[in-house]
């Protein structure tokens, strides 16, 4: 008894050191987030901000970004493809979480899979197979043209097709999992109760399951519209010259033009406007179950 | 306003193990019947085919005359109160207990009527504007009871409505549910675990084991004339013990404990004398008195007392034979044993039941 006692005292006080000045195990992680995120933040503000020569700050890149419509369209572009991709993600979504949150363990175990096996895929490696998938002589046509859908091979790379086709695939994961994770949480006895009242399944989907599980929606569609505005990868391999979003604008700002204040600025643009989605859909859905950190 | 019910041969299977197994019920309008079980012994799926909910294997469900084992839930309309109350989280409770009349298009103005009528008749007259969550457990309760009886549905469903209140609310609902179907005449069908609440409450009780009604009858019946040595186990406490049937006098029986003993005179039942039995007695039917006391009894030791307030619970060995507990009221002009006193017990026969064994 003693003994056991006496050797505990020594981690203990350890422990208690560490309780004690918590502050330095805090300050690691704040000088590494510093390092990582606010340095490279106040550059970027720097650099939009830049006045030319010496003469300290100024507005010329913000009236550039506001006074051309190239930037514009290029805005409008990347709006309207990320609001196309969250509403086809919505649609095919929700049924799908819906039936993973309400079908036996086995279905449920494959419908996961199914969502969850490309999620850990590189987006990069998914794009190209999206490449060699939707090509004039890609699988799709064949089979299109085959089965006599289609007289010949339709265009369904290098245009918005091909865009939306591949950013559903990436992103859907981020509809399906918060829908899911609420209608797996929700009572099946309420549904139940709302049939007892006189309810038909499809008032209590209505009344019931549907309004209930809004915040899962929301969260998913926060989730879907912010990574669809700020997507590069896949408009940048799938898309046509039409398909100019902000993140191809970047890009080709700084890497062709070598306009790096103006790139800042774009970026900065498209910092504000994620951060406004993100404020949209918290106050509906709360910043903790977008953010992924509120279990209900 | 109640509406009668006949259940004729319900069963219900998942995979190989039966949940329900053959349950016949015939049920008047207005009467209130419990099924009291062990957890796992089929009531709840029992209910959930009557509301609906569970498809059964074999059987058929007649409400008022008509058959409605195929229906979908929403057309029966039978009022269900689901053990965790299932009140919609994203509704006040004045929309929760509308949501009936909504589903049947009832008007507004009707609707605002009928829903702060059903609201003061629980008592909870000005609370509709409340949240479920900002409800006590009790409140909940009484909202989910409005729901269920706003559309005056002739047959309610309860699965253990009191489970989740505590003892004293459980007493206070008690009463309010037997205040409400007095009031409203309707027909009660009322899952419990609990003996108490079954019998408390139930014109009638049906006691389920393994998916069957063992025996169905008043609470009388089931307390003084238990079916078979299971219900007599369930219900109450009881002294059981196994021997033969024996003639005890000109016409009355007896049993011979197996053990050996004296015979134990017990109400004649429909069985054969010779014939293996198991005696039952109530621990309060028997009366004690000193060994040198006037009159007829078994001789007996006494073994144990336990004082439990208003009895004391004493453990007897009759002479030769078998333990008995009974119990006798702590009142002056009762006798007071003391441990290993030599005493006197007797009972009317009566008062013992021979069950077969
Ligand atoms: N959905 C189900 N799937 C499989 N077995 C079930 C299901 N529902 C009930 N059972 C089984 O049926 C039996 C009766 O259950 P239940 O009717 O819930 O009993 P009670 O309500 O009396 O506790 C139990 O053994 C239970 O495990
Ligand atoms: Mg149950």
């Amino acid at each position: 008894m003693t003994l056991v006692a006496a050797s505990a005292v020594p981690s203990v006080k350890a422990a208690r050191a560490w309780r004690a000045r918590p502050g330095l195990m805090i300050a690691g992680a704040l000088a590494f987030c510093a390092i990582v995120y606010l340095l490279p933040m106040l550059s970027l503000f720097g650099w939009a901000f830049q006045g030319q020569g010496s003469s300290g700050a100024s507005l010329a890149q913000l009236s550039r970004l506001i006074g051309d419509d190239t930037y514009h369209y290029a805005f409008f572009t990347t709006f309207k493809i990320a609001a196309i991709t969250t509403l086809i993600c919505a649609l095919i979504g929700y049924p799908y979480a819906y039936l993973m949150a309400t079908t036996g363990p086995r279905l449920a175990m494959l419908l996961t899979a199914a969502v969850m096996i490309p999620f850990w895929t590189s987006v990069l490696a998914r794009s190209l197979a999206w490449m060699i998938l939707l090509g004039r002589k890609g699988v799709v046509n064949e089979w299109l043209t085959g089965l006599g859908l289609l007289e010949r091979p339709a265009a369904l790379l290098f245009n918005s097709i091909g865009v939306q086709i591949g950013m559903v695939h990436v992103l859907l994961p981020f509809m399906v999992l918060p829908i899911w994770s609420i209608l797996s949480r929700l009572d099946p006895g309420l549904p139940r109760a709302a049939r007892s009242l006189g309810a038909s399944p499809a008032a209590a989907f209505i009344h019931v399951t549907l309004p209930l599980s809004l915040p899962g929606l929301a969260a998913g569609a926060t989730l879907v519209f912010m990574f669809a505005i700020g997507f590069y990868i896949t408009p940048a391999l799938l898309g046509g010259p039409n398909d100019l979003t902000i993140a191809s604008l970047i890009e080709m700002v700084v890497r062709d033009l070598l306009d790096w204040p103006f790139g800042a600025m774009l970026s900065l643009a498209l910092l504000g406007l994620v951060a406004l989605v993100f404020a949209c859909g918290a106050a509906f859905a709360g910043a903790g179950r977008i953010a992924g950190m509120e279990g209900r | 306003m109640g509406a009668s019910l006949q259940i004729n041969g319900l069963g219900k299977s998942y995979g190989p193990s039966q949940a329900v197994a053959s349950v016949s019920l015939d049920i008047a309008a207005g009467e209130f019947v419990s099924l009291l079980g062990a957890s796992g012994s089929g009531k709840t799926t029992t209910l959930m085919m009557i509301a609906g909910f569970t498809p059964p294997d074999a059987g058929e469900i007649v409400l008022d005359g008509q058959p409605i084992t195929h229906l979908p839930p929403e057309r029966r309309g039978i009022g269900v109160v689901f053990q965790n109350y299932a009140l919609f989280p994203h509704m006040n409770v004045a929309r929760n207990v509308g949501f009936p009349l909504k589903m049947r298009r009832v008007s507004a103005a009707d609707t605002a009527r009928r829903v702060a009528e059903a609201l003061a008749r629980v008592g909870l007259a000005g609370l509709g504007e409340r949240l479920p969550a900002q409800l006590s457990g009790g409140q909940q309760q009484r909202v989910a009871l409005a729901r269920a009886l706003v559309y005056e549905p002739g047959l309610l469903l309860m699965d253990e409505p009191l489970g989740a209140l505590d003892r004293s609310l459980r007493e206070t609902m008690k009463t309010e549910i037997r205040r409400l179907h007095r009031q409203l005449g309707i027909t009660i069908v009322y899952v419990t675990h609990d003996q108490e609440e079954a019998l408390t409450l139930s014109d009638r009780i049906a006691l389920m084991d393994r998916g069957r009604i063992v025996q169905i009858g008043s609470a009388s019946d089931l307390y003084e004339r238990p079916a078979n040595a299971f219900v007599a186990g369930f219900i109450g406490e009881s002294t059981m013990i196994g021997g033969k049937v024996v003639r005890d006098g000109e016409a009355g029986q007896a049993l011979l404990p197996a053990t050996g003993g004296p015979p134990l005179p017990a109400r004649p039942g429909g069985l054969r004398e010779g014939a293996e039995a198991t005696f039952l007695l109530r621990p309060e039917k028997a009366s004690l008195s000193a060994a040198d006391a006037p009159g007829s009894g078994l001789r007996a030791t006494v073994q144990d007392i336990v004082y439990v307030g208003e009895i004391s619970r004493l453990t007897l060995r009759l002479d030769g034979g078998p333990e008995l507990t009974i119990k006798q009221p702590n009142r002056a002009d009762a006798y007071q044993a003391k441990i290993g006193e030599a005493v006197k017990i007797g009972w009317a026969p009566d008062d013992a039941v021979l069950l077969a064994a």
